[in-house]
């Protein structure tokens, strides 16, 4: 389906359902790889011009955290799993979808065994074996590599005992080589034959197979990466398994890919990704204006032109819901908001309409949830009690003890300084001021300063987005709000809820599992440990010229990352 | 002159040490890591990345070290950009930014001087006011207004120049020239500023000098009316332009943050900003140093050519 019918500022209202079940739009056309149209364009204008915002820190798929680098990898390579359109994990390298009934998952769901795919191949013809993955997943939990993102494998035995082998600053530890070595042949991946690789984990884990479909999961070539080190990922070292290859990189300028030759599926049309590294959002949009470019963000200034029907633009705009969430994070632990009726009143003091419509010009959708919409388990009505609603808001704050904000604390949000977040701000102070009758205030700081403060629990209230990792609510919940977890930053403690998500990763039945993370979820918003504001969405502009650009709503920085090998161009 | 020049540049050891002292304490001194990101990684991960790039060492470990590589031009590596050296970034980026800046310094020169001669000559005249309404405009604009300007008449209605590049591998000199239709803009927004400024300085200081007596004298005995303003006035004119031409030339080369944004020109005007709120500490200290041996060498540059055009002063 399009998405042309749904484009008006509030299409959420009616299309969320909807939006959560397909999740994903071919623009343009129909969807599926057999459908390329007869009035395809010749190879020499098989061209896709796309942005990134500028040059990425790396394209090594095991170094790789932000969007704006792991949108690169996807296309140059393919782990043993990847999504399909509708985020449904399908084999990539594997040959097919291990379960218990055809043995690839053990019944104590401890051991994976995985067949490759018999002919796939890299980017320079070997063919790919297991013992690529075993060296892969060693490399990814080297401690001195130094991956920011693998922590999702310490639950493979062995896994973490290496990666954190040289300990921390407070606690060091000081393994000779051959201890390190031990270590590292200790860690639970092997190569049962060349084709068969087998992953033995410590505790069952519904989502590892998602988490296989990780870019930290992506095979590298051990030769490659000898041979030239830290240069692997220039051109003309660069060897891997995608549908892509790295034809070109100029630094700082852009980086091009052309179609792997050897790559396993089927034929890509497209003969060049171009992707531009152009800094500023206004200059990527008139570069879109220009022709420049195929696709661009819409910047929020530029919103309104954009959704106003019947104009040119807007028949090219494409909406698609992002697995992402915006909430007001509390500081739990400290006066006021280790008030719970603070919190709450908070919350429900903030016009969240008004602040899609004024912040973010149109571009997302309204929630008191916190797992957005698109993710399985995801429910409109957790929070539904904090709506909006000026009265409330007030009473909750006078039932707190400071009735008319009289006695409550000075409020400070930090929040790192930009355009768009000093009108957040903005907005967020008067809301505040109008019906809570209270000044809160921001503080703007640079984006490492508001990392550190965040993360070390020194501060009262700030903005932050969490995006999927992949579509499954144990993304979403134990990690951030169990007692003492890694990003639990709120400093809320609950023991029930630390004992729903004990049970739910144990639970085998993914509808008990799923109910089991609801309640954790609908727990969490009770006790308002944070505001939930909007969920995010790509709002972007495609040339009418690209068919099929396949978006999903796990995609990096750049749309269609997952799917460039279906994308074709038409005649224009 | 050589050895008051020499002693100059030998001047530079000790500031550079000063500089690179203040900023290695500044910036380890300031909130926030390279690894404060809002998602956490478990501390032996962080660990980790600061063993990996010698963090896990005391700051005045780590000082020694950066002084020692630097010295034999080591500037370590960017956490940012492939671990590349600092040195390669620095200079790849330069040759982008000084040849755009050269450009511009050329263009705002001829355009500046002119219409400052071009004022003064005709003072209180309308070529004058035209003058005076193009270096206020000149000044006022920002370059982000006057560059999404030009890029949208020029690449959006007229579809003349391209919005954005700065490819040297197709240009005009292969690796040091792009395409002259990339250059266009850029170079036109970056020069604005500096033009208006000239042009106003020109203005005044031609102005001053016109009144002087000696050009009375001049024309009194009979030199001809080009021959006034070109040996006399302007020449003594010139001065406090070239005084200015300085600093102007020393922003100019180091690059600037928003011309480069916004016309995606690859050059090392962003890298400071970029660097600084990375803590990309590596690109920091290169970006910091390579920055004050720039602009001292700028600023010696200048006294040394006063010599050339006033016989009056005289280094020793």
């Amino acid at each position: 389906m399009t998405n042309r019918g749904l484009a008006r500022p509030r299409w959420f209202a009616l299309g969320v359902g909807l939006a959560a079940m397909l999740m994903v739009f071919a623009c343009g056309g129909d969807q599926g790889a057999s459908t390329r149209s007869e009035d395809m364009a010749p190879p020499e204008q098989q061209v896709l011009r796309l942005r990134l915002v500028g040059e990425p820190k790396t394209i090594d798929p095991h170094l790789s955290n932000f969007a704006s680098e792991t949108t690169l990898t996807k296309p140059l390579f393919t782990g043993l799993f990847t999504y399909d359109e509708n985020l449904k994990v399908v084999p990539g390298i594997a040959s097919q979808m291990p379960t218990e009934e055809n043995g690839g998952i053990s019944r104590d769901g401890l051991t994976y065994t995985i067949k490759l795919e018999k002919d796939a191949k890299w980017s320079d013809g070997k063919a790919i074996t297991a013992n690529d993955f075993v060296y892969s997943l060693k490399r990814a939990l080297d401690p001195k590599l130094a991956g920011p993102y693998v922590s999702f494998f310490y639950g493979i035995s062995g896994a973490q005992d290496y990666n954190t082998a040289l300990g921390t600053a407070t606690a060091p530890k000081d393994p000779s080589e051959a201890e390190l070595t031990a270590l590292r042949d200790k860690v639970g991946v092997s190569a049962k034959d060349g084709n068969t690789v087998v992953y033995q984990l410590t505790t069952p884990n519904p989502s590892f197979l998602n988490q296989l479909a990780l870019w930290t999961a992506f095979p590298v070539r051990e030769d490659v990466v000898t041979t030239h080190g830290a240069n692997w990922t220039e051109a003309e070292n660069h060897v891997g398994n995608g549908a892509f290859v790295l034809r070109e990189w100029a630094h700082d300028e852009r980086i091009v890919f052309e179609p792997n030759p050897y790559w396993h599926g089927e034929k890509p049309a497209l003969t060049r990704i171009v992707i531009n590294f152009i800094a500023d959002d206004a200059a990527a949009y008139a570069a879109y204006l220009a022709g420049d470019l195929d696709q661009v963000i819409v910047p929020p200034a530029n919103r309104r032109d954009v959704l106003s029907p019947g104009s040119a633009l807007n028949e090219q705009l494409v909406r698609i819901p992002d697995l992402n969430t915006f909430a007001v994070f509390m500081n739990n632990s400290a006066a006021p908001f280790d008030n719970q009726k603070v919190r709450q009143a908070l919350g429900i003091a903030i016009d969240r309409e008004a602040y899609v419509e004024g912040v973010l010009q149109g571009g997302g959708r309204p929630t008191t949830s916190w797992v957005p919409p698109g993710m399985p388990g995801f429910d409109a009505s957790i929070g539904s009690e904090n709506a909006y609603n000026p009265a409330k808001a007030k009473q909750l704050l006078s039932d707190a003890g400071f009735p008319e904000g009289r006695g409550l604390p000075k409020i400070t949000f930090v929040a790192v300084a930009n355009d768009s977040n000093r009108i957040a701000g903005q907005f967020i102070e008067d809301q505040l001021r109008l019906n809570l009758g209270i000044e809160v205030e921001h503080e703007y700081v640079d984006s490492r300063t508001r990392g550190a403060r965040y993360t070390a629990n020194d501060y009262q209230a700030t903005i932050i987005s969490w995006n999927a990792d992949w579509p499954y609510p144990d993304n979403w919940l134990p990690d951030l709000f169990g007692s003492g977890a890694l990003n639990n930053h709120t400093a809320w403690k609950s023991m029930k809820f630390d004992d729903l998500v004990r049970r739910a990763a144990a639970e085998t039945d993914d509808e008990d599992r799923l109910a089991l993370y609801g309640e954790a979820h609908k727990l969490v918003i009770d006790e308002a440990v944070i505001a939930p504001l909007y969920n995010r969405e790509s709002f972007v502009l495609v040339k009418p010229h690209v068919k099929d650009l396949v978006i999903t709503s796990l995609d990096g920085s750049i749309k269609g990352d997952y799917n460039f090998h279906k994308t074709y161009i038409v005649s224009h | 002159m050589a050895i008051y020049a020499l002693k100059r540049l030998l001047w530079l050891i000790p500031v550079l040490l000063f500089i690179s002292i203040v900023t290695f304490g500044l910036m380890h001194a300031v909130e926030g890591g390279p690894w404060d990101e809002d998602r956490s990684v478990p501390a032996a991960v962080t660990e980790n990345l600061n063993r990996k790039y010698g963090l896990d060492k005391p700051v005045w470990r780590q000082y020694i070290n950066f002084v020692t590589n630097a010295v034999q031009g080591d500037l370590g590596v960017s956490y940012q950009r492939q671990d590349k050296p600092v040195t390669d970034i620095i200079l790849s980026g330069f040759r982008v930014t000084a040849v755009l800046g050269l450009m511009a310094l050329l263009l705002a020169t001829a355009a500046g001087v002119s219409l400052g001669v071009m004022s003064a000559l005709n003072r209180n005249r309308l070529p004058d006011y035209a003058g005076v309404l193009f270096a206020s405009l000149g000044s006022a604009l920002p370059a982000f207004v006057l560059g999404i300007f030009l890029i949208y008449l020029f690449g959006v209605k007229l579809q003349l120049l391209p919005t954005f590049g700065w490819d040297v591998r197709r240009g005009l000199i292969p690796g040091w020239l792009p395409p002259i239709e990339q250059m266009v803009l850029p170079v036109i927004t970056l020069a604005a500023l500096p033009a208006a400024y000239l042009a106003r300085v020109t203005r005044a200081s031609l102005l001053d000098v016109l009144r002087q007596d000696y050009i009375r004298t001049a024309h009194a005995k009979g030199l001809s009316r080009t021959a006034v303003l070109t040996r006399h006035s302007l020449r003594n004119a010139a001065i406090p332009v070239l005084t200015v031409i300085g600093p102007i030339t020393a922003g100019l080369v180091t690059g600037s943050f928003i011309i480069e944004q916004l016309f995606s020109v690859p050059g090392t005007g962003r890298l400071f900003v970029q660097s600084v709120t990375a803590r990309d500490y590596g690109l920091i200290m290169g970006t910091t140093l390579f920055y004050a041996t720039v602009i001292v060498v700028a600023n010696l540059a200048v006294d040394l050519a006063y010599a050339f055009i006033d016989p009056r002063i005289r280094y020793r």
